[in-house]
């Protein structure tokens, strides 16, 4: 199982700022875009044909499933979109690789910005 | 002004990928209000494109016609040039003595036979690429193997 994963692995920033959006709740195609400008504090926007594009190959992949029944009160032309169990697994799994990532280059960079000190 | 040109980029995608999210990509539109729709035009224009080129297979289409075209337009001017030889070296087409010399009737036969099997080739490899590099390289096994790890 783990191979599995790790063939999905590393995922794009778009992929993976789509997956962190949607870990907390449900959301339309906006709120994808707004939550994603939100998390990356302004520095990272796609627009809605980026989204889409990322989104389409998400539910061909399973990562991403449409919900069935929107809230009745909202524009009958959005639709919500959610995590999988599956997506959520491929995400735990990227956040793990990049911790490694991270703590490699803490590792490398310290000895570096204290000789220049 | 720019909603219906918005619009009518949306228009251009792909049928599939159009009815999936071309109200949703309307809908986002509408929703973000006054210069912030600007940079979504583009985004857009890059989208069809994106979409046509490289997620249709479209490219695969082009890539298969070149290629049938260049075996049919190679075998035509081959066949053309073998027959001018033919008749120049054939003394049966030039007037000269017929001793030793094959039937040029089943020379150009044969030339035809070749001519043809290389287009009829060319065709069939044509509609092999379009058929296994899209269903066969694309999607399938990537959905396959999604499935494999869903069901353990």
């Amino acid at each position: 199982m783990r191979e599995d994963l790790n063939s999905f692995l590393p995922l794009s920033p778009a992929t993976l700022h789509i997956l962190l959006s949607l870990a907390g709740e449900d959301r339309h195609g906006y709120g994808i875009m707004r939550e994603v400008a939100r998390q990356s504090e302004g520095k990272y926007k796609m627009g809605p044909g980026t989204l889409y594009d990322n989104l389409q190959k998400l539910l061909d992949r399973a990562l991403v499933e449409e919900t069935s029944y929107p809230p009745a009160d909202d524009d009958p032309r959005r639709r919500y979109y959610r995590l999988s169990q599956f997506g959520r697994r491929i995400l735990s799994a990227e956040i793990s690789r990049l911790e490694g990532v991270v703590k490699e280059a803490r590792l490398h960079l310290k000895p570096s910005a204290s000789r220049s000190e | 002004m720019i909603r219906p040109l918005y619009k009518w980029l949306i228009l251009l995608h792909p049928p599939q990928f159009r009815r999936k999210f071309g109200e949703q990509m309307l809908c986002i539109f509408d929703e973000t209000g006054g210069n912030a729709q600007i940079p979504l035009l583009l985004d857009s224009l890059m989208s069809v494109m994106r979409q046509w080129i490289l997620r249709s297979g479209a490219w695969k289409w082009m890539v298969a016609l070149a290629g049938a075209l260049m075996q049919t337009t190679l075998a035509t001017l081959g066949f053309l040039q073998c027959m001018r030889r033919m008749v120049h070296a054939n003394p049966i087409l030039t007037g000269g003595p017929a001793e030793g010399s094959p039937p040029a009737g089943m020379l150009l036969l044969l030339q035809a036979g070749i001519a043809t099997a290389v287009i009829m080739s060319g065709m069939v490899l044509a509609v092999s690429i379009n058929h296994f590099g899209f269903r066969g390289l694309g999607r399938t096994p990537l959905r396959k193997q999604i499935k494999s790890g869903r069901n353990r």
